[in-house]
């Protein structure tokens, strides 16, 4: 599952320029950050608690506005220079987006085939698109399809809320299949899983990024799996990226640097890093 | 509380005395509420002397009214039937148009922080208005009869589910409708995937404690000439039919018991 192997024609580049976030109390979450991500390319972000890794994510969707530096999806300039692209512009985005998050961010009492064709509400232009009930015939089968993709289809008329955790992040990736995304971006999709649930989600979530072809951009909490799956290692500390690589050129040991405490060495210390900025 | 400082003469060994000295506050606190409620008491005329004597006039009322008059039961019922009515419509135009209302005065979803207070000073006004006093608006505004009456339900149903519509939005778990809107889905449509039916059964709940309060407010409403059995029943009290008045007082409570008892049912189903 190397880059070149991914040559997604849809795929979406990704780049981030001098990106700097500060929030009003004074805290910096980000600090002059750039790196680009090639199309297809699969790449693991990496870095304890409160390094900067989910605002990193959230400026890149535009949920959270820099405070300077730049932001680019494809042809899109999500923000720039402190200001973030306008609602319809992020919108347009969005619909090629898929998002894939820790909590699953599914409506719990929703049953599994509606919240799985809400991912097609992107390209919806009216009501009938918001219950099952009357969505066009192409959309339910769509739907249907996603589902037999990520093997939930036998769960269709049950409440979301009745599956198991792994199940749920399953719907999902069903709901961000339908939505046909040009680019994945995953916030700690496997944390509130057990090990082999998270296991089998980081499988479903590559093969399907590969059998696609899409550009992923995944948060991680565990090293090893970012190692077999990640094409590209990032990690943040502090705000700053401390380590920029190939994955095949990091060790466990490396990594587990990352979660101490003391100082990690800057870009270019550790072996494999600073290769591609 | 003032005063009492560790290392007084009284207390041993750092024990709080059995009372407390109050401030000077709470004495003052507690001597205008004390003089509020002797000052109410003499000027409202309330005695025991009333009491008594009122008490002779209730046994009065009951032997007059026992046993009740059945005779005028159909329109009695025809006329609860039309009082349950205008609180079924009214209660569910009010819920209805309160969706909107709630989601501009939820913080979650209010697009400006202007619109945030505007719509909720506006529902805190529709809520500080009695509903009886709605109802003789609205009989100046459309005439004596039903119509009024809902008109009146409806606008005290907005303000009761604006109100706790809202704040069940501002609870709602922000996740669920971000991942939404990251679908790239309109405003609207996000409301109709995420928000209703996430709260949809504290809407519910809300919605039918609104209808049990609607019951009981049609039945007043029909005393100022907003349809209704209260229009019965105020006739029945000035022809000092008594026995006739008790016919409908009766029915009065069984269908508010009733209407209690199966938004019950149907709240336990749901939650």
């Amino acid at each position: 599952m190397k880059a070149r192997e991914r040559t997604g024609s849809r795929a979406e580049s990704l780049g981030v320029q001098g990106l700097t976030k500060r929030f009003p109390g004074g805290t910096v979450a980000l600090d002059d950050v750039s790196f680009k991500v090639e199309r297809g390319e699969g790449v693991m972000v990496l870095g304890h608690n409160g390094s900067g890794k989910s605002t990193l994510l959230r400026c890149l969707v535009g949920l959270e506005t820099p405070t300077s530096g730049e932001v680019r999806i494809g042809d899109v300039r999500v923000s720039s220079a402190g200001r973030t692209a306008g609602r319809r512009k992020l919108r347009s985005l969005w619909r090629r987006v898929g998002y894939v998050s820790q909590g699953f961010g599914l409506v719990e009492n929703l049953s599994v085939f509606r919240a799985v064709l809400q991912g097609g509400l992107g390209r919806s232009d009216g009501p009938w698109w918001w219950f099952p009930a009357t969505a066009p015939e192409e959309e339910r089968d769509r739907a249907f399809a996603c589902m037999e993709r990520v093997g939930v289809e036998g769960f269709a008329r049950r409440r979301v809320s009745t599956l198991s955790g792994g199940q749920q992040q399953r719907v999902a990736m069903a709901r961000m299949l339908m939505q046909d995304p040009s680019l994945i971006l995953a916030d700690e999709p496997v944390a509130s899983l057990d090990p082999r649930a998270g296991r089998e989600v980081m499988e479903l979530l590559w093969e399907i990024g590969r059998e696609r072809g899409l550009t992923v951009v995944c948060i991680l909490h565990q090293p090893e799996l970012a190692l077999e799956f990640g094409d590209r290692l990032l990690a943040l500390k502090a705000g700053r990226i401390v380590l920029d690589g190939p994955a095949s050129g990091f060790s466990a040991g490396d990594l587990n640097v990352l979660y101490e405490d003391d100082e990690v060495p800057a870009s270019g210390a550790l072996p494999g890093s600073g290769t591609e900025g | 509380m003032g005063g009492e400082s560790p290392g007084k003469q009284d207390d041993k060994h750092g024990v709080p005395p059995r009372l407390e000295r109050p401030s000077l506050l709470t004495w003052l606190a507690w001597v205008i509420a004390l003089g509020l409620f002797v000052s109410a008491f003499a000027s409202s005329g309330f005695s025991p002397g009333t009491f008594s004597g009122g008490f002779a006039n209730l046994l009065d009322f009951f032997a007059r009214a026992l046993p009740p008059e059945t005779e005028r039961l159909p329109a009695v019922g025809a006329a609860t039937v039309e009082t349950f009515q205008m609180a079924l419509i009214g209660t569910a135009l009010g819920s209805l148009l309160s969706l909107p209302l709630a989601l501009l005065a939820a913080r979650n979803f209010s697009p400006h922080p202007v619109v945030y207070y505007v719509t909720r000073t506006f529902i805190a006004f529709l809520r500080a208005i009695p509903d009886l006093v709605w109802a003789l608006v609205f009989i100046v505004a459309v005439g004596l009869g039903p119509p009024a009456g809902i008109l009146a339900l409806t606008v005290d149903a907005m303000g009761f589910c604006g109100r706790f519509f809202s704040e069940r939005i501002e609870e709602l778990d922000p996740k669920p409708i971000e991942s939404l809107r990251l679908t790239g889905a309109s405003p609207l449509a996000v409301v109709f995937g995420s928000v209703v039916p996430a709260a949809f059964p504290s809407f519910v709940a809300t919605t039918l404690f609104a209808l049990e309060s609607a019951t009981r407010s049609a039945v007043v409403l029909g005393l100022v000439g907003a349809g209704g059995i209260g229009v019965e029943l105020t006739t029945s009290m000035e022809l000092m039919r008594y026995d006739e008045a008790l016919t409908i007082i009766i029915v009065i409570f069984l269908v508010v018991v009733a209407v209690e008892r199966t938004s019950a049912a149907i709240r336990r189903r749901i939650i």
